[in-house]
């Protein structure tokens, strides 16, 4: 082979490589094949989660609606709201009287009180999260309010407010049973949750 | 009193007060699909005067606060506990100004010195990155004359667009807004490891070309 037909080949074959190569670093380009879903969905910070309380002077008088409800107002950047509402209520609910104090508020939320599942896929998928109503387990005859913060086929996150240290992870069908046969109650202030994390898979941009 | 009165008096009382408890609620709302909305979140020491400044921006300027109305919009401040969590660990500087599509990929971002000096360098900045060029009337490209006749011919057999955006309807959220244009990812052309092989294809078959020809003129010497 002659020496010079070497080069013009070697030269096309590098600017080739060099292309490929080169052509992936551009600044800016995210993959959006490895964008992946936080996990939970409504990963509310340790410290914005809401313990229950007792009812001041009480023994056995829980504020688990209010706990619920607090923690996704912080989520969704009501932080003020939230506090406040930590100072001025406490106690059990029910249906109406929460959505009358969630009215005199001015809180905006949406709502359900018939388990319709849809209800549980719309919060999780607009990333605000939901307080539902269910009994700890199925014979019990006590309701727990608590935040549901993440849902797939199989599987619900739960975050109780009697432990706000970790997530609960229930399998789905059961917990929807036992939502379904506790008045199928839940409902969702409505703001704009927290902002998603950024990929981890991005690249560092210009 | 007599009875009946007594009873009739008593269910006024129960209807008045079932009404009042059942009746619907004033800040009830119908669950927004709202789920594809972008987020736009600038951070910033919540005193200082740059980061006043630049909320100022998205209060004040026309395009920003239309931005702002149809975006997630989040003001952190810097040490509280949601910046400490889920911005601390990546932002480069303060104050910052971030805008991500719904799954949290960045579409634009600037911090510190970088961000522009004022309302409009920032939105002529951020405006090409959203696909939003046309949330305002005036801003809209306009429309140009056909070459292809085909093409006019097709494009005059479509229904009419909405050509109207009034900031009525970028303020009601219960409305589904159009879905802003989030740019794919930059094509970067045919992926590395094909054009890996293709060099490497291109380098052996010029190569072979080469040998060959070589092989041929010697074979015909």
């Amino acid at each position: 082979m002659k020496k010079e037909l070497l080069v013009p080949v070697a030269f096309v074959a590098f600017a080739i490589i060099a292309t490929a190569l080169l052509s992936g670093d551009t600044p800016g380009v995210i993959l959006a094949s490895k964008v992946q879903s936080e996990v939970p969905t409504v990963n509310i910070p340790r410290k914005l989660r809401q313990d229950n309380w007792l009812r001041p002077g009480t023994q056995d008088d829980g504020s688990c609606c209010h706990a619920s409800l607090i923690s996704l107002l912080r989520w969704q950047g009501q932080d003020k709201l939230a506090d406040q509402w930590r100072r001025s209520h406490s106690g059990g609910e029910v249906t109406v009287t929460m959505a009358n104090a969630m009215d005199r508020a001015g809180i905006p939320y949406a709502w359900c009180q018939n388990g319709d599942e849809r209800f549980l896929e719309w919060a999780i998928r607009t990333r605000r999260g939901a307080c539902i109503q269910y009994r700890d387990s199925p014979d019990s005859k006590c309701y727990h309010m608590v935040n549901v913060v993440h849902l797939t086929d199989k599987w619900v996150g739960i975050l109780d407010n009697n432990d706000v240290r970790k997530y609960k992870w229930m399998d789905r069908a059961g917990f929807v049973r036992n939502w379904q046969t506790s008045m199928g109650w839940a409902f969702t202030p409505v703001f704009s949750p927290a902002a998603p994390l950024p990929p981890t898979s991005r690249r560092d941009r210009t | 009193m007599k009875p009946r009165i007594v009873l009739a008096l008593a269910g006024v009382l129960i209807v008045a007060l079932a009404v009042t408890c059942f009746a619907d609620t004033q800040e009830r709302v119908a669950p927004p699909q709202d789920q594809d909305r972008m987020h736009l979140s600038v951070v910033g020491i919540s005193g200082s005067a740059d980061y006043q400044r630049i909320l100022a921006w998205f209060q004040n300027d026309e395009y920003l606060s239309s931005l702002r109305r149809v975006t997630h919009f989040h003001p952190i401040a810097a040490g509280s506990a949601m910046y400490q969590e889920r911005y601390a660990p990546n932002i480069h500087g303060l104050p910052t100004i971030r805008l991500q599509d719904a799954k949290g990929v960045v579409l634009y971002e600037s911090y510190g010195d970088g961000i522009p000096k004022t309302a409009d360098a920032l939105a002529d900045t951020i405006e090409p990155k959203t696909g939003r060029r046309g949330l305002l009337p005036w801003n809209r490209e306009k429309d140009c004359p056909c070459v292809l006749p085909w093409r006019e011919k097709m494009e005059q057999q479509c229904e009419p667009q909405q050509t109207v955006v009034t900031p009525e309807d970028l303020m009601m959220d219960e409305t589904p807004l159009p879905m802003p244009e989030i740019p794919e990812p930059e094509d970067t052309g045919l992926p590395a490891w094909l054009c890996a092989v293709l060099a490497v294809v291109a380098g052996l078959g010029g190569f072979g070309g080469a040998v060959i020809g070589s092989i041929k003129r010697e074979m015909s010497a």
